[in-house]
């Protein structure tokens, strides 16, 4: 199911970057209160979060693979 | 509720350096400010000790941040074993220099380096060209700098060899902790307006001062062992540059703790501004 697997990437990379920036606490927290948002709000967070934390400029490699995450699986639908 | 553990270590940061200042301007021989003094002095770098440990508490000690936390750390624990040293020394109206505290001190630069350079690595790794010139250009002047006051000042022909290895150490230990420092600089230029900077600029700014402590100590070293009061002074530059590296580090814990406050609550911070 591509929604699903979309969604399941994105958590994944969720929990991988957030965890590497701010800890498996905070990925934790974070899958947690995203587990049951759609892929859209889940990037959405994702990218406001890390543009916060790690600046625009840092934030940008980071956002070019949730959006890659996103079209890849758009594809495969 | 907001976590508030930032807000209070600045506080105390100032409280602690009030209270540091005015011991060391009060000028008094008495034993009370004697030991106020030197107990403020040790006081520094311990708060500096447990902000970095509560940094890499709320990190997790599985993170990449907090083990290079970990090393700064445990850098500024030896440092901390050298200033109890010292002080002993101090107190019991012994020259301090050269001693056991001196191989602490010297002991804590590694640390410290593989601390502040792991603490930098992550995101692009590589340098623009820009940044590139800049660090040569910052690097070649602190270099000229270190190189004159801390090693070439350092040397005295007149002491022992292992007093003059000791003493040029700290000017190299200095020289090295200053190129990690300006790979800090980068890190905090390419994340600014991003939170993460602010808590590494203080801690970058607390580094600073102690190195520029550690130049003033070079400068005035006699002056400061024959207890010279305006010397004596040094001692407040560094107080003050472990209160910041506390304070960086306890922001930096707090920034952690208030995002995971706003995910648990909103998911994220902003929508609940």
């Amino acid at each position: 199911m591509p929604k699903e697997s979309q969604k399941e990437r994105l958590i994944d990379y969720a929990r991988k970057t957030i965890g590497e920036h701010m800890g498996e606490r905070t990925a934790d927290l974070y899958v947690q209160y995203y587990k049951n948002k759609s892929p859209i709000e889940i990037r959405a967070g994702l990218i406001e979060l890390l543009e916060e934390f790690l600046g625009r400029q840092q934030a940008k490699h980071y956002i070019k693979e949730i959006k890659r995450i996103a079209f890849v699986n758009r594809t495969n639908q | 509720m907001k976590p508030r553990s930032g807000t209070y270590s600045i506080v105390i940061a100032c409280l602690i350096f009030a209270a540091t200042v005015i011991a060391y301007v009060a000028r008094s021989d008495s034993e009370a400010w004697f030991w106020a003094r030197n107990i403020l002095y040790v006081l520094a770098p311990v708060c500096s000790i447990v902000a970095g440990w509560y940094a890499v508490n709320v990190y997790g000690l599985r993170n990449r941040h907090a083990q290079s936390i970990m090393f700064i750390v445990v850098g500024l624990l030896l440092w901390f074993v050298g200033e109890v040293i010292f002080t002993s020394y101090v107190v019991a109206d012994v020259d301090p220099f050269p001693s056991v505290a001196d191989i602490f001190y010297v002991l804590g630069y590694p640390f410290l380096l593989i601390g502040f350079i792991r603490g930098s690595l992550h995101g692009k790794k590589s340098f623009s060209s820009k940044e590139k010139l800049e660090l040569v250009i910052v690097s070649v002047l602190l270099a000229f700098v270190v190189i004159y006051f801390g090693v070439y000042q350092a040397f005295n022909p007149m002491l022992p060899p292992f007093d003059n290895v000791i003493a040029i150490s700290y000017g190299i230990g200095d020289l090295l902790l200053l190129f990690a420092l300006l790979r800090l600089v980068i890190f905090v230029q390419r994340h600014t307006p991003g939170r993460i900077s602010m808590p590494w600029s203080v801690i970058y700014f607390g580094m600073l001062t102690i190195f520029v402590a550690d130049i003033l100590y070079a400068m005035f070293s006699s002056a400061f062992e024959s207890g010279n009061y305006a010397a004596m002074q040094i001692d407040v530059v560094y107080v003050l540059g472990y209160l910041l590296i506390g304070v960086g580090f306890v922001q930096l814990g707090a920034l952690l703790k208030e995002m995971q406050h706003f995910i648990r609550k909103n998911g994220s911070r902003s929508k609940s501004v």
